[in-house]
């Protein structure tokens, strides 16, 4: 089953141990900061009086793993979208289709990783919680079932409307992420990019992509007409030339 | 031609790039791409990508002239064929060296041929870029095999073959001029909407036809000027009147998406972005259209040059544009380093040179091939 992250913004007092919880894990250098740099999986990022934590949303449909051409981006069935050193080839693809910006490269180095939560999957498949769910001592992340952290942010909202705005992001953008968060303030005005589109964003290259192969027969199959058409064409009047010079050779 | 260039000082500059361009190279492998361009996860892909576009755009020289002599058979422009698709090999193997200076990780560029993701638009232009580099040398070989006088089985196969691997390199070119533009369909919300359009692939097509036809008219101008050629000047003039009816077909397919998706008010906002979309438009679309309509510049080889260069600039602004105007919104910039150019200018420099170095060892220009003429006349 799918599981999920619920970040409630509104609870977040940006004390930096998720940060410095999921460097431990992930054997990354371990400063907090307040962007994703390359040398970390996630950041918490003060805007106004609020803290806002960003990291892979982990979309149910991943722009990612669909632009990736070795597939070193992969969904797995519990959520997390991992990359694999291994296969990638570096061309960065990934960094520059993500909806949201999160995938990072490593600049300074000779042979470069792409830099993204990945769930801290091997806990997920040992049953256990990410890193900074565990870390957080405030309820600002939490950690369970997708359908759970879908109820829980509802009955949240519902029972203090007040505190936050009626609105799950990552509920529909990009056709659903793994990571859901809720919020006094609007998310345009904390830096969330809204304009992301609500469907699955690689439908949008595949309406091309799936047509290739019927262009190919189509094509192919239009340009051998014309070449046997022109060529036959030129055979018949070579043909007629040499009747007609034939004829006048005979008067 | 009357303007006769020495030819050793075009080589010494183009030298004196490659040179410079491939201890650019050297650093990048040693100092990482960090160290020695600007490119940032904000800007993943900059000057080179750019570049790629520019290139495999100029090298539809190749598929347009093969396809219309070979498949629509107008035999009248066969002896351009072998100096277009050497253009357009020359054109390949620049992007193909380009994309392996650009990757992160080019140890690993063997890749795609074994782990497929079919998904990606970056997956069918690899094989584009594979397949169609295979089918330029099989268009390249008679030439070859003419020069060191082969003649066995296998040149006889590709004799036979020689129309499948055409149509074969029309479609893959067809599907590779369109797909630099596929790549930008999965960003919509990241693009200025002057450039962002679902209809991208087919931009990217038409303009190409364009782009193609014009690098045939001015390498042909250019290489009449260096070698002291017969210039067939009825032809280039033929192909300018292709231009001006592609540039026209361009030109409403670009208004008209523009006014389908309600961005034509961009244009006229007299911000930074209007002003690089009407540079495209003008110097790419409307300048050369009106030029080339007028009778005595097509008659005339400054004309046609300069109209045709027109052509190319404008074709190069767009492909730019594309890869780097439209994202630099959300206060993001981008300006190539030092690198990145000598890269790409020492790349270009060194395609000049073995363009050179083939017309000179093989028979590109007086074309062996005498079987097309003898059939059509002319």
């Amino acid at each position: 089953m799918p599981k999920s992250l619920l970040i409630d913004i509104t609870k977040c007092v940006g004390c930096g141990e998720c940060s410095k919880a999921c460097a431990e894990t992930n054997n990354l250098s371990k400063e907090t900061s307040d962007t994703l740099d390359g040398t970390n999986y996630t950041a918490v990022k003060q805007v106004g009086d609020t803290f806002v934590r960003k990291l892979c949303m982990h979309c149910d449909m991943p722009t990612c793993v669909s632009v990736c051409l070795v597939g070193a981006m992969h969904k797995h069935d519990n959520g997390a979208v991992t990359y694999d050193y291994d296969k990638c080839i570096g061309c960065r693809y990934c960094i520059q289709a993500c909806p949201f910006d999160i995938p990072k490269y490593e600049w300074g180095k000779i042979s470069p990783a792409v830099m993204k939560c990945k769930f801290c999957v091997e806990k997920l498949e040992h049953g256990k919680p990410t890193a900074c769910s565990e870390a957080c001592q405030f309820g600002a992340t939490t950690f369970g079932e997708k359908e759970d952290m879908i109820k829980e942010a509802q009955k949240r909202i519902a029972e203090n409307p007040n505190d936050y705005i009626n609105y799950i992001y990552g509920l529909k953008e990009a056709g659903g992420t793994s990571v859901l968060y809720i919020s006094k303030t609007p998310f345009e005005q904390l830096g969330f990019p809204t304009n992301v589109s609500k469907d699955a964003i690689p439908n949008l290259s595949w309406a091309v992509l799936s047509k290739i192969p019927k262009f190919a027969v189509v094509a192919g199959v239009f340009l051998f007409g014309v070449h046997w058409i022109t060529a036959r064409r030129i055979e018949v009047q070579k043909f007629e030339k040499e009747e007609r010079e034939k004829k006048q050779r005979s008067k | 031609m009357k303007l006769e260039m020495p030819s050793f000082t075009w080589k010494s500059i183009a030298i004196f790039f490659t040179i410079i361009g491939a201890i650019a190279s050297v650093l990048r492998f040693t100092m990482g791409l960090g160290a020695t361009t600007n490119l940032s996860s904000a800007f993943p892909w900059g000057l080179w990508i750019g570049f790629d576009f520019i290139c495999v755009g100029l090298a539809a020289a190749g598929f347009t002239i093969a396809a219309i002599t070979h498949i629509f058979k107008i035999h009248r422009f066969e002896p351009i064929v072998r100096p277009s698709i050497t253009v357009a090999f020359i054109g390949y193997a620049i992007v193909i060296i380009l994309l392996l200076v650009d990757l992160g990780l080019p140890q690993n560029c063997w890749h795609p041929l074994f782990m497929w993701n079919p998904h990606s638009v970056m997956f069918e232009i690899t094989w584009c870029i594979i397949l169609y580099s295979m089918v330029l040398i099989f268009e390249l070989s008679p030439m070859i095999f003419e020069k060191f006088d082969i003649n066995n089985t296998l040149t006889k196969v590709i004799k036979f073959c020689s129309v499948g691997i055409v149509i074969f390199g029309v479609i893959l070119s067809t599907l590779h001029q369109s797909s630099f533009g596929s790549l930008y369909l999965i960003v919509p919300e990241k693009m200025h909407p002057l450039w962002y359009s679902n209809i991208i692939p087919i931009l990217f097509f038409i303009s190409c036809l364009a782009a193609g036809l014009a690098m045939n008219i001015v390498s042909q101008i250019l290489s009449a000027r260096i070698y002291n050629k017969n210039l067939n000047i009825q032809l280039l003039e033929e192909f300018s009147s292709y231009i001006v009816a592609i540039l026209a077909v361009l030109f409403t397919v670009r208004i008209q998406d523009l006014m389908e998706r309600g961005a034509l008010g961009y244009i006229f906002k007299f911000d930074y972005y209007s002003f690089m979309f009407n540079l495209e438009i003008i110097l790419g679309i409307v300048l050369p259209f009106i030029l080339l309509l007028h009778r005595k510049i097509r008659k005339s080889i400054n004309g046609l040059f300069y109209s045709s260069l027109i052509v190319l600039l404008g074709f190069m602004a767009n492909r730019l544009n594309t890869a780097i105007t439209s994202f630099e919104m959300n206060s993001k910039s981008y300006v190539p380093s030092i690198g990145e150019f000598a890269i790409t200018i020492g790349l270009v420099s060194a395609g000049f040179l073995v363009f050179a170095y083939l017309s000179q060892r093989f028979n590109i220009f007086e074309n062996g091939e005498e079987h097309g003429r003898n059939t059509n006349g002319q």
